[in-house]
């Protein structure tokens, strides 16, 4: 299999980039600190500020409350900031604060009611399949609506969603988000294609007419 | 080249910048000569921008910002103004109403003292006071006429006894006593029922309300009548204080 092969990235020596689809705020998303020295000039504001409204968008996919989102985020910087001694330089800071976020929305009250809903297991098999039938033009035109497009999002698992968010948005290497969701990189692979799957298959619907 | 296409995993991993520069070139190689790959890349390519685009969706405000900031620099977060909800404005708007119809109703009705009342607690401990033998009472008479005139000029009200014939089967007035309740006078008549001892007490309206309750083998029985409250205590029945001041509350009408 493919995969097997893989170099993964988002170990050092952070020379691999990602690049391509640039999204809103993608020059902030390989901040690194680059080493000890000038760790101690980088203070922790230097490299959380410009995290601030990436936090702030996924705390409000995940907890879909404002006032949730920011109590999220709050508490996200307070416990970043009394981690910072734990902070490994040279490892990417946006993926370290993005874990604290993380854990600290599991105690949520989304959350924890969300864990009262059991989700299918991911699937090593799953794949993401082209839609088949339709012209590169047609697909386009049916993904170039945004609101459609949040809303086949929001109607994603949270586990589906936070995975397409921190790999497609937040640019996150495939380890990088299985050190942030705490799961094996096979399963953030397969997770993502399963998402991806069913993020087609709620796109799908509203054009019924083009396939 | 190699003619084996694309897996949808190799895909994924192409479009997400996962593969190594060689995989990379390699499957290019491919996609340069395979169209059912090209698309399928392509494909994957746009619903990725597209993901992307769509879930930058929520954008922090400059005073959001301000307040995550401030916890960043170890200030207080509670200067957050917490959105309020319809349900906690009418929780607000219940709990206004509620506290201004209280104090309304307090207004127009006074508090009367109950079972829990301090005032209560106070009658039962007077009663016990007196019961041993070596409490003599401060007039001792079985007279009307020699308690009711002792009490002049010691309340501020004044009430009346029924003749011993009135009072009912086996009771007998011993005497009474000058006491403060609630830290204001009050007549303590003593009286013996099939020799247990009953105290009435004579204080103001509304000092008590109506009550007949039951503490440790005492019972205590309250009415109210003619401008003055009057409340039995003793260890009888409820039937027998209610008989007391029956009698008691008809001669002072």
């Amino acid at each position: 299999m493919a995969s097997a092969t893989f170099l993964l990235r988002g170990s050092p020596p952070p020379s691999s980039t990602k690049g391509g689809n640039s999204s809103a705020n993608a020059g902030s998303s390989n901040i690194v600190a680059m080493d000890f020295g000038r760790r101690s000039r980088v203070g922790f504001e230097d490299l959380a500020l410009p995290q601030l409204a990436a936090l702030y968008n996924h705390a409000r996919w995940l907890c879909r409350d404002e006032a949730e989102a920011e109590d999220l985020v709050q508490e996200t910087l307070s416990k970043a900031l009394r981690a910072f001694d734990s902070f490994q330089p040279g490892t990417n800071f946006k993926a370290w604060v993005f874990r604290i976020q993380r854990n600290a929305f599991l105690n949520s009250r989304t959350a924890i009611a969300e864990s009262r809903t059991v989700f299918l297991e991911d699937q090593e098999d799953a794949f993401d399949p082209p839609s088949a039938g339709l012209t590169p033009e047609q697909e386009l035109i049916r993904l170039d609506n945004i609101a459609l497009v949040q809303d086949a999002l929001a109607q994603l698992s949270t586990p589906q969603r936070e995975v397409l968010l921190l790999c497609d948005l937040e640019e996150l290497s495939y380890k990088e988000i299985a050190d942030v969701l705490d799961i094996p990189i096979g399963t953030v692979m397969s997770r993502l294609a399963r998402a991806r799957q069913a993020l087609r298959k709620l796109l799908q619907p509203r054009f019924g007419g083009s396939r | 080249m190699n003619t084996d296409h694309l897996t949808p995993t190799t895909i994924a991993a192409l479009v997400d910048h996962e593969l190594a520069a060689q995989e990379v070139a390699a499957a290019q190689e491919h996609l340069a000569a395979c169209h059912t790959c090209a698309l399928a890349v392509l494909s994957a390519t746009q619903l990725k921008t597209a993901t992307a685009r769509a879930a930058q969706r929520y954008t922090l405000s400059p005073e959001m910002r301000d307040r995550l900031i401030a916890t960043t620099r170890g200030r207080t977060s509670g200067a957050r103004i917490v959105p309020m909800r319809a349900y906690t404005w009418a929780a607000l708007a219940a709990l206004v109403l509620l506290t201004v119809s209280l104090i309304s109703w307090r207004g127009l009705h006074p508090a009367i003292p109950s079972a829990l009342s301090p005032v209560v607690a106070e009658l039962f401990d007077q009663h016990l006071a007196v019961l041993p033998e070596s409490s003599v009472p401060q007039v001792l008479s079985s007279d009307k006429h020699t308690v009711k005139p002792w009490f002049q000029g010691k309340l501020p009200y004044s009430f009346n006894l029924p003749e011993p014939a009135e009072l009912p089967a086996e009771t007998t007035l011993q005497g009474a006593d000058l006491t403060y309740i609630g830290g204001e006078p009050a007549a303590q008549l003593l009286f013996l029922t099939r020799k247990h001892h009953v105290s009435v007490f004579f204080m103001r309206r509304d000092v008590l309300a109506p009550l007949s309750i039951e503490r440790h083998g005492y019972r205590l029985r309250s009415t109210t009548t003619n401008g003055l409250t009057m409340t039995a205590v003793g260890d009888v029945g409820d039937g027998d204080l209610g008989a007391l001041l029956t009698v008691l509350a008809r001669v002072q009408s």
